[in-house]
């Protein structure tokens, strides 16, 4: 294990620590809202598996996150409502739906040749579509007002309040230790040279595309899982989970905490809901407007994230303090 | 390596719109032997090879190797049927070691492949921030690695000194036998140094064939190299 793992494992840890400490401490609202900001870092994290390990942006990641939330919805409140198996089925309906969303659009577009830019527009326009299927579906997603009524999470028993809590500290780091303990061998490099070059890696004898789906799809189903859960929280499913600014935000979310760490996408998400409740306290409006100029100012000053940038500004730090000494 | 693959190409041909790239070329590189293409800008030494790669489909003919057609294959499958290829750029992935990109390219002894490359102290350097004739070297050790049956090499030695230039010589020629070897290149000293049977392009077609010397000495040669063709 070479020190950067090391140092990986340490931070990765000591953030789980940190969370699950936290209820001790926490009030009921605040561990409710944390739990929901950690299932928004689930979301970041499947993100982050394709676009921080492949380099390609998917600007649709919300309609995955979308179909998870309302595949659970639907199931529960239309198809088997009451039933004891019908959170699971929620469960398995909204990632399977995510899924096979992310498996025939990923089909065409990455077998395709669409890559870059490209992608992203796609993927930008596939979000538009499924939020106007979300809102003009009405007799089964409920249309602009969503559905109402979705039941906590009942697996044999209901998985509520610190419980559920602690199942999703447990799942999100479940997942992104998994990922990292996955990406870390030949699996990590064939998808590094990939994103170096896709057609050096074809010679090699790698059939790239199948590569790309693989994970674009294994990301799908991660950020469906976390829509999915989500809605069991909060009871509701509405058209703004499936929409352009949930895909903008989720983008965010990684580029703050720096692609391509897994980790990363974690802090990220909670530095940036960390500063909307700080923006929100001062104009419930002005939340769309700053993370506009937030993310210009990401791109443009820190575009390797913010614990990137507070790193070289330690090394930095260090340097110029060993130059004194010395 | 395991044993060289036998290309033949049959009134092989490509056409870009209204340009012809590459017309009628029927050729065979024997199992185990290594020639030269040699040809001046423009007669079609890389898109032949783009062909045969999968990079590129032909307009016209087919592609047989070891007498199976590959023709519409794709790039990766043509790979796993044994055929590596360097490019005319040197083609690595910058963000990874030397080691890594070797582990990438996959299967062989690392460290063998290192050592006979000159590489053993680049280890564990990222392969961005080589010396061009070091990234040179690692794309053929790329190639090396994975125990081709058919090596096609672009312009291998641009960019590198005499001294390499003869190593790679010497290399090259001692996977006679091993390994077919097809390259491509402008440098005379080198191609004299691989003397190998030579394949001469011009103009998208094949003009002249045979061992190197009767090749230098073939009037029609001196003349497309002269500009007089």
């Amino acid at each position: 294990m070479t020190q950067r793992d090391k140092t990986w494992l340490f931070i990765t840890l000591a953030i789980m620590m940190a969370l699950t400490l936290y209820p001790a401490f926490g009030s009921f609202s605040g561990i409710s809202g944390l739990r929901d900001i950690l299932l928004f870092a689930l979301f970041a994290v499947s993100l982050d598996l394709f676009w921080g390990r492949t380099g390609i942006l998917s600007f649709g990641h919300a309609t995955f996150f979308g179909a998870g939330a309302y595949g659970m919805a639907v199931m529960t409140i239309h198809l088997a409502p009451g039933a004891a198996w019908s959170s699971l089925a929620g469960l398995a309906f909204g990632v399977g739906l995510a899924g096979v969303i992310a498996l025939a659009v990923g089909y065409f577009v990455i077998f395709g040749g669409v890559r870059g830019a490209y992608f992203t527009i796609v993927t930008l326009a596939l979000t538009l579509i499924a939020q106007q299927i979300a809102i003009g579906w009405s007799s089964v997603t409920g249309g602009d007002a969503g559905l109402i009524g979705v039941p906590p999470l009942t697996l044999g028993i209901p998985i509520t309040g610190k419980l559920f809590y602690y199942v999703v500290v447990g799942l999100l780091f479940a997942v992104v230790l998994a990922l990292w303990a996955g990406l870390r061998g030949q699996r990590g490099l064939v998808l590094r040279a990939i994103e170096d070059d896709e057609r050096k890696a074809q010679t090699l004898g790698y059939n790239t595309p199948l590569h790309l789906l693989a994970v674009f799809v294994l990301s799908g189903l991660i950020a469906g899982l976390a829509g999915a859960l989500y809605v069991t929280g909060t009871g509701f499913v509405a058209p703004d989970m499936i929409a352009l600014l949930l895909s903008t935000e989720v983008i965010m979310w990684v580029a703050v905490g720096g692609r391509g760490s897994l980790i990363g996408a974690v802090v990220g998400t909670m530095i940036v809901w960390r500063l909307q409740q700080e923006v929100s306290t001062l104009s419930a409006s002005a939340w769309p407007l700053f993370i506009g100029a937030f993310f210009l100012a990401m791109v443009f000053f820190f575009p390797d994230g913010l614990p990137a940038a507070a790193q070289k500004l330690w090394a930095r730090g260090k340097g110029m303090k060993e130059g004194r000494t010395a | 390596m395991t044993g060289g693959g036998d290309l033949r190409t049959e009134g092989l041909g490509r056409r870009f719109g209204g340009l012809v790239a590459v017309e009628d070329v029927s050729v065979t590189f024997a199992a185990g032997g290594v020639s030269c293409v040699i040809g001046p800008n423009g007669a079609g030494k890389s898109t032949l090879l783009n062909m045969i790669c999968g990079a590129i489909a032909p307009s016209s003919g087919r592609i047989l190797f070891d007498g199976k057609p590959i023709n519409g294959l794709s790039r990766h499958a043509i790979a796993r049927a044994g055929i590596a290829r360097k490019f005319q750029v040197p083609s690595v992935f910058g963000s990874l070691t030397v080691a890594e990109n070797l582990a990438v390219a996959g299967g062989g002894d690392t460290e063998e492949v290192m050592a006979l490359t000159g590489l053993s102290g680049e280890r564990d350097t990222r392969a961005d921030v080589l010396a061009h004739g070091k990234k040179q070297w690692l794309e053929i050790a790329m190639g090396l690695i994975r125990k081709p049956r058919l090596l096609l090499l672009d312009e291998p030695t641009a960019g590198l000194s005499p001294e390499e230039t003869q190593a790679v010589a010497e290399l090259l020629l001692s996977l006679r036998g091993a390994c077919t070897v097809v390259v491509i290149d402008h440098d005379m000293h080198f191609v004299r140094a691989l003397s190998a049977r030579t394949v001469v392009m011009h103009q998208g077609r094949l003009v002249a064939e045979g061992d190197f010397a009767s090749i230098e000495r073939d009037p029609m040669v001196r003349d497309i190299y002269l500009g007089r063709a």
